[in-house]
């Protein structure tokens, strides 16, 4: 095939090859912008080269694949990061919400609403029959109680919000699983013939990443190129053409469980197991976070009505009735004023004795005392630096939350700098690349009218 | 390293963003005046400027507090100095009247009695809606007197305090009991006194007028005793209203250390933040635009 022929055999061998790069380059191009996509580039190999004599003569060039530029290892390096940047950016978030909640910054919160308590004790102390001093004791006392209330509903909103979140993600994780099981089956049915499914590959491993930011799995990849997905204790999310599903169960406290369902109709809680993504951050927040501050808000509003009952109770009203609690409830979440209180505030015990009314102030003197006592934590500390030092643990839990998740977001963007470097599209190399092919491509069209020449003088000789 | 479109771009937002969000913190410092604006900024500072605001809204309040026992002590004084004038005039008409002048005892009995009723009164002084002599029983005139002159005390011997400090009461109020009747009951010295007074027999008379002028000084002493009591309290709250102003001011101090920024240096963070935003933003302006693409055509 050395003669004319295979010159113009070895011309359209290599105008077809540069077209197919000229084809990948363009595919290239138009998908600069496509978030997962990566570089492809056509492997161009030689022909089986002829035997004669003196040597053996070439045969050009054949497109012999297309492949990705694709660093495997970066990719599961990435979705490990991914899965702690999700968490961490899901617990800043949770903080974040708790941390504007108890904000007393404003001058406007739990710490302010008892330091006017307390004065306002003070006030009756100064003046225990008066009415005035009465009704503002009363109205703080009111407001100290629904900062309380406050305070405790919306710290329970939070929780309910990241409920909320947590079924929100559960469906995503299903639909996610549901499209890799689908492409698994897709790239199978393209690579057993040999062929490349690069674009397929790149939107998977776009879902798996994307499953990486909401829940801590393991992947692996096995001989006819379909993953294995599994959630953290082995249960399969996704396995060759099939997934599992996840779904959420109301606990005992009304919020939810996440399960893995076994597809026989049994469910097994996997809700302790899962220990990244998002949706660890949330289940942090949920279960951790918020209980823990709720609690702390209950030991606080209980001692204070614990301790101003105890003193109130034994003391008389302008009315000389005794036994009156002043604060009635059994929590944070729903102390209030004594409403016999609220509708008469001569109730108000501040005498001692039954006798010392009208100007008796003793027990009003002992209660206003209760601020500088220590009542809290095993009476080692005061009801507001009990407060405070909640106030205070929360900022350091925020500023911990936000240096991990600028920490973690800085390691996911440097890998994914590192990912784009190798795999991704440069304009200009495309650029190039394109002007490499045309050329290649117009010097094999010349090839071709060269053999033409070629063909038309031998034909002239005859 | 290949530097590719996507990357040069990620890089200028996230560059651009970071510097923005600096820029931003700086601004809200600037604006608030204040480094510490959420618990997160600082959690050890939060603790402690919530601290510190409690120690000043206690301080206030003890500051009222100590207010309304100055209040208290001042009229209980003037009542009393008052009383004690008057008292002397009486021991002065009685040391007359013992020594034997007897023309006046008539005009003088009714001079002494008036003098009994303004006592009567001062003692029943109010301060707002309180007698401030009948201890506890604070809506009841202390005194009233029959048409003998014999005084009945209807107040008891209870305290009235105030706080001045954490955990720190001081009594405030002289009751009746201490003030008229403790060592000797002033209303029935006067009451002997105008009896002697008006006594016809006036040899009888003058040696019963005679036998008044110990008790009164007794009571005079006993009015002094008291008011002396009074003035130590008083000087007592003073000197913890002076220590209170001195502490908050210290407190005051610690807190705007804590809490509020040094506006110099929020100034020029914000100048320095600004200059770095702007260059970024010029940077990206530049880095964004070339392409080979200008060169090919």
């Amino acid at each position: 095939m050395a003669d004319i022929y295979g010159i113009l055999n070895v011309a359209k061998g290599a105008l077809l090859a540069q077209q197919r790069a000229i084809n990948v380059t363009s595919h290239n191009i138009a998908n600069v912008n496509t978030p997962g996509y990566s570089r492809q580039r056509v492997n161009m190999e030689t022909n089986i080269p002829m035997s004669f004599t003196p040597g053996q003569i070439g045969t050009g060039v054949q497109a012999a694949g297309i492949e990705r530029v694709y660093d495997r290892f970066l990719g599961l390096q990435i979705n490990a990061e991914t899965q702690n940047l999700g968490k961490w950016e899901a617990q800043k978030g949770g903080l974040e919400k708790v941390e504007i909640l108890l904000n007393e910054t404003s001058e406007h919160g739990l710490n302010q609403a008892m330091n006017e308590f307390w004065n306002a004790w003070n006030d009756l102390v100064n003046n225990p029959a008066g009415q005035t001093e009465r009704m503002i004791l009363s109205a703080k006392s009111d407001t100290l109680a629904k900062t309380f209330n406050n305070i405790y509903s919306s710290l329970k909103q939070i929780q309910t919000d990241l409920d909320t979140n947590i079924k929100g993600s559960v469906s995503e994780i299903n639909r996610i699983a549901d499209q890799i099981a689908a492409l698994n089956q897709q790239i199978a049915n393209i690579e057993i013939s040999r062929q490349n499914a690069n674009d397929l590959r790149d939107k998977r491993d776009l879902l798996l990443n994307e499953l990486s930011t909401m829940i801590d799995t393991t992947t692996s990849e096995d001989s006819d190129g379909k993953v294995t997905v599994l959630v953290n204790g082995g249960r399969p999310l996704v396995q060759n053409e099939t997934s599992w599903h996840l779904s959420t169960e109301t606990n005992s406290s009304g919020l939810q469980n996440i399960v893995w369902l076994d597809g026989a109709g049994n469910s097994v809680n996997i809700t302790d197991t899962i220990s990244g993504g998002r949706m660890k951050g949330w289940l942090e927040v949920r279960d951790v976070v918020v209980p823990g501050y709720l609690n702390s808000l209950d030991d606080l509003a209980n001692e204070i009505r614990l301790r101003v009952n105890n003193l109130h109770s034994s003391g008389f009203g302008l009315d000389g009735s005794t036994g009156n609690t002043f604060f009635i409830g059994t929590s944070a979440s729903d102390i209030s004023v004594n409403p016999n209180i609220l509708a008469a505030v001569d109730l108000i015990a501040a005498a001692g004795a039954a006798a010392g009314i009208p100007g008796d102030n003793s027990i009003a003197i002992a209660i206003a005392n209760l601020q500088n006592e220590f009542t809290m934590s095993g009476n080692t500390t005061t009801f507001s630096d009990f407060y405070n030092s909640m106030v205070s643990d929360l900022g350091n839990a925020v500023q911990e939350a936000s240096i991990n998740y600028d920490h973690q977001s800085e390691v996911v963007n440097h890998l994914n700098n590192y990912r784009e470097s190798v795999s991704g599209v440069s304009i200009e190399e495309e650029m190039v690349n394109l002007i490499r092919f045309q050329h290649a491509y117009e010097a094999a069209a010349k090839l071709i009218s060269t053999a033409d020449e070629l063909l038309e003088t031998l034909i002239s000789m005859v | 390293m290949r530097v590719t479109n996507k990357l040069t771009v990620d890089s200028i937002i996230s560059n651009l963003l970071r510097n923005k969000e600096r820029l931003h913190s700086a601004q809200n410092i600037v604006a608030s005046q204040k480094k510490v604006n959420k618990p997160s900024d600082d959690p050890v500072g939060m603790a402690n400027i919530l601290g510190y605001r409690k120690t000043l809204s206690a301080s206030d309040q003890y500051g009222k507090n100590i207010t309304r026992g100055k209040t208290h002590i001042e009229l209980t004084e003037s009542t009393l100095s008052t009383i004690h004038e008057l008292l002397r005039e009486v021991r002065r008409l009685a040391v007359d009247q013992a020594t034997g002048n007897l023309d006046d005892r008539p005009t003088i009995a009714a001079e002494v009695k008036t003098i009994y009723d303004q006592i009567l009164q001062l003692a029943n002084t109010k301060l707002g809606n309180s007698y401030m002599f009948s201890g506890h029983r604070t809506d009841m005139a202390p005194f009233s007197r029959d048409a003998g002159y014999n005084a009945t005390y209807h107040g008891d011997d209870g305290d009235i305090r105030i706080i001045v400090g954490e955990k720190v009461d001081v009594k405030i109020n002289v009751n009746g009991e201490e003030a008229f009747r403790s060592v000797v009951n002033v209303f029935d010295v006067l009451r002997d006194l105008i009896n002697g007074l008006e006594n016809p027999d006036t040899t009888t008379g003058t040696t019963q007028i005679a036998a008044q002028i110990s008790p009164l000084t007794d009571s005079l002493n006993q009015i002094q005793s008291v008011r002396a009591m009074s003035a130590s309290t008083f000087t007592r709250l003073e000197s913890t209203e002076n220590q209170l102003a001195d502490f908050k001011l210290k407190v005051e101090q610690l807190l705007s250390d804590t809490e509020d920024a040094d506006i110099a240096s929020a100034i020029v963070e914000l100048q320095t933040q600004e200059t770095a935003y702007q260059t970024s933003l010029a940077t990206a302006a530049r880095i964004i635009q070339s392409s080979l693409l200008d060169f090919l055509r």
